[in-house]
């Protein structure tokens, strides 16, 4: 009985082996870029969420300090934020520095202790100094 | 070069070695990006809670009963409601937490956390201070 093994390559043709090929780089090139995204999508996250804890923290302080009917300006540093507020009757005024600088304003009413208004001052966002 | 009829052994063995390296390569890519695979749901409550952070923050005189929570902000009473599958507030269009289960305010050391089930895990996220 003779033994046949056929390991001739003469089926493999180049063009549809380089397409093939060629779109898995290409799907591998396409997924890449995904991950790089999504990563820096989650780096990105977990920076919003940091400065949103910082923040509460904060307005928790500016808070307190309005209850006591004398608010003193203050600084703090948490992470890598440094926090300055300065109070200017029921305006207190917030800097958040840390990567870039934001600042806040928190107006309160302390006839009723409450908040009247807090907000990021928008022309603060996107400075590095 | 094309006018060859079949190429060698080697050439062969080279592209049979090489498709599964790529293959395995993209597979773990592929599983890879199911990590980071956040979804909109998930992203939308992530915006959600530091939203909520923000509003806790800012109220006054915070009540909490049941799935209630009633703050002071703006000489306005708000109230914050978990309902069965979402926080939203009451008198206002903003849904904070979408698709949720089991919404439960947590009070420890004075602190506010809020505890709910999304996607079968459970989270507790710490939402401000109580006073």
């Amino acid at each position: 009985m003779k033994l046949s093994l056929d390991i001739s390559n003469k089926g493999f043709v180049l063009y549809p082996f380089l397409l093939i090929f060629s779109s898995i780089i290409l799907m591998i090139n396409g997924i890449s870029i995904n991950i790089f995204q999504r990563s820096q999508e989650s780096k990105y996250a977990s920076e919003l969420d940091e400065f949103s804890l910082v923040e509460i923290e904060t307005l928790h302080r500016v808070k307190t300090q309005f209850l006591t009917f004398n608010p003193k300006n203050f600084e703090y540093k948490t992470g890598e934020w440094v926090i300055s507020v300065e109070f200017t009757d029921e305006t207190a005024s917030i800097q958040y520095k840390g990567d870039q600088t934001i600042k806040a304003l928190m107006v309160y009413d302390t006839v009723f202790n409450n908040v009247l208004d807090y907000h990021i001052i928008d022309s603060s966002l996107g400075n590095s100094d | 070069m094309f006018n060859k009829k079949a190429y060698t052994l080697i050439e062969t063995l080279v592209v049979i070695l090489l498709l599964p390296l790529v293959l395995s390569l993209t597979f773990t890519l592929v599983r890879l990006l199911s990590l980071f695979d956040y979804g909109l749901i998930t992203r939308q409550n992530f915006i959600g809670i530091l939203q909520l952070r923000k509003r806790v923050a800012v109220g006054s005189d915070i009540v909490i009963k049941g799935d209630s929570l009633q703050m002071t902000y703006d000489n306005h009473s708000v109230e914050l409601l978990c309902q069965n599958d979402v926080l939203n507030e009451v008198d206002g269009y903003m849904e904070y937490l979408i698709e949720i289960e089991a919404c439960e305010w947590v009070i420890r050391d004075q602190m506010i956390y809020i505890s709910y089930i999304y996607k079968e895990t459970d989270y507790e996220t710490f939402v401000g201070y109580l006073k």
